[in-house]
């Protein structure tokens, strides 16, 4: 149980960074940014590539893949916002036109993928991770621990940025009322720039973090991006505590829910495993949330605390 | 009579709208520097658009607007404020889940970090409830205390000018002659004023006023001379 609960954390970590990253855009852009499967995926790809270049000492080759990749992907992802999506606001387009052009944009990044970087997996480093034994003999591998502490950290560092700095301000004004917002001084389309660059930040490293810990395949992005909405649904549209809380939950939920039903089928002799439809799980919970609370399992949305 | 006097504000055949609608259809108006003027009209008439159009949240598709002799076409919100157009919409006029200092920093939002302070003091003088309330979410507010925060959201920046929308829209009597009171004030203490006025009650502070309707300006009087016009009082304020 203790080990299952550990991989919940490590695997909601990064489900919630990627959350984070469409939080942002949801808020301040009013979209559901559907990209972020192959956006991630990107993230994780640049990191990959930095690191065939650069000189292996003491895993410092992946701190400074890591902060290339995280720039790239904002500043590509910002242009992507400048030449599709600020003509759409310009004119004030319904936001179905969002919805369509992020689901289009999906593609096309994601066969940009697939043309660089082939359908193999990759691997930041080669050979199995060696585990570190904790408490009650749970197994974590180092790229675990450094998920867990990278999220509470980005989580942190979020946190300080939207309530101590006056763009954090402006950005949580304009989430709230764009008009009175811009009245008051604040520059719409720094917001929107700012808003990209962090969500680009987020959804890079979510996406390293995902291919440090288990592997840098195109389609790595699909197979978190329902646990990625239903932690956005969870956390109440952007807060920034409770998108990690429900990070948290939704990981657990699958680790912990799929060991647990995997138990009784092994027990008669069912050859499923339940490993394979974890994502079932999210959509389990995606409903019952839906359901009981449409406004997020926490109090409050517009990313407030 | 007007032109004599020193204008703070002009709009000249402004033409503006939402989409592919018109709304204002060559309004203009002139506000002399330190008077606290009134536009009346009924709903839909662009008296709302014409606010927004002054401070720069929409643009004119025809006409100028020039604020202190300089013209305000192109400038951003941003821009018109550092200039000293302070605006205060009808509806969601504040922040509702920031608190009340958090609003007020937003209203400070481009003023110099030392001057935060300063300005702080003075509003809190003006509205010494907004001390008290410092802390709360500013969506708790009464609807009183909610027009007052935005007024005093506006001040943060010394404006020139305060452009006031429907100010007492939806509040009860008694909340009405405070927000009217304030408004008073603050035009005794030298502060150019434009107020959207849909009651009697608000139209009776201002020394002169306009008619808009269907997006122009039909009439334009003192206070007393519309006051006395049985036709207008009875139309847009029901007698």
């Amino acid at each position: 149980m203790g080990g299952w609960i550990v991989s919940g954390l490590v695997y909601g970590s990064i489900v919630a960074l990627g959350a984070l990253g469409c939080s942002y855009i949801l808020l301040i852009q009013r979209y559901f940014n559907f990209t972020a499967a192959p956006w991630l995926a990107l993230g994780a790809y640049f990191a990959w590539s930095m690191m065939r270049v650069l000189p292996q000492w003491r895993g410092l080759e992946l701190i400074i893949a890591a902060i290339v990749s995280m720039v790239a992907l904002g500043i590509v992802m910002t242009v992507a916002d400048k030449a599709l999506f600020k003509p759409l606001r310009k004119r004030g387009a319904p936001f179905m036109f969002f919805y369509l052009t992020s689901f289009g944009l999906l593609f096309v990044v994601r066969s940009i993928i697939w043309i660089i970087w082939g359908p193999q997996a990759k691997y930041y480093y080669s050979g199995a991770s060696v585990g570190i034994k904790g408490p009650w003999g749970i197994m974590v591998t180092p790229a675990e621990i450094l998920t867990l502490i990278v999220a509470v950290v980005v989580v942190a560092t979020l946190y300080f940025f939207q309530y101590r700095t006056k763009l954090g301000r402006g950005m949580l004004a304009t989430s709230q009322n764009s008009m009175l917002a811009s009245v008051c001084g604040v520059e719409p389309e720094t917001i929107h720039t700012t808003t990209t660059m962090i969500a680009g930040f987020v959804t890079a490293l979510a996406g390293i973090l995902y291919g440090l810990t288990i592997q840098v395949r195109p389609l790595m992005g699909w197979y978190i991006l329902l646990g990625i909405f239903v932690c956005v649904v969870c956390g109440g549209e952007g807060a920034i505590l409770g998108t990690l809380a429900a990070g948290y939950l939704v990981g657990i939920a699958e680790e912990v829910g799929s060991g647990l039903i995997q138990i009784p089928l092994n027990f008669w002799g069912i050859s499923i495993q339940m490993s394979a439809y974890k994502v079932a799980i999210s959509c389990l919970l995606f409903l019952v949330v839906i359901y009981f609370r449409p406004h997020g399992v926490w109090k409050g949305t517009f990313l407030e605390r | 009579m007007v032109k004599e006097e020193k204008m703070i504000l002009e709009t000249d055949k402004v033409t503006a709208g939402y989409g592919g609608v018109d709304v204002l259809f060559g309004a203009s108006i002139k506000i002399k520097e330190k008077e606290l003027a009134a536009i009346i009209g009924p709903n839909g008439a662009g008296k709302t658009t014409l606010l927004r159009t002054i401070s720069g949240v929409l643009s004119p598709r025809k006409g100028e607007i020039i604020f202190k002799g300089e013209k305000l076409n192109g400038k951003t919100p941003r821009e018109r404020l550092a200039l000293g157009i302070g605006y205060i919409p009808q509806d969601d006029k504040i922040f509702p889940k920031m608190s009340c200092i958090d609003n007020l920093r937003m209203g400070a939002y481009t003023l110099p970090r030392e001057k935060f302070s300063e300005m702080l003091e003075k509003v809190y003088q003006l509205f010494p409830i907004l001390k008290e309330r410092r802390n709360q979410t500013a969506g708790q507010f009464s609807g009183g205390q909610r027009q007052m925060l935005a007024v005093a959201r506006a001040l943060m920046m010394e404006p020139e000018i305060l452009l006031l929308d429907e100010p007492t829209s939806g509040l009860q009597p008694s909340l009405v002659k405070e927000v009217l009171d304030k408004v008073k004030d603050l035009h005794q203490q030298g502060m150019t004023t434009l107020i959207v006025a849909q009651n009697r009650e608000a139209l009776e502070i201002a020394e002169r006023a306009y008619l808009i309707r269907a997006g122009q300006v039909v009439l334009e009087d003192t206070v007393e001379g519309l006051l006395d016009n049985d036709q207008v009082i009875q139309l847009y304020f029901g007698g």
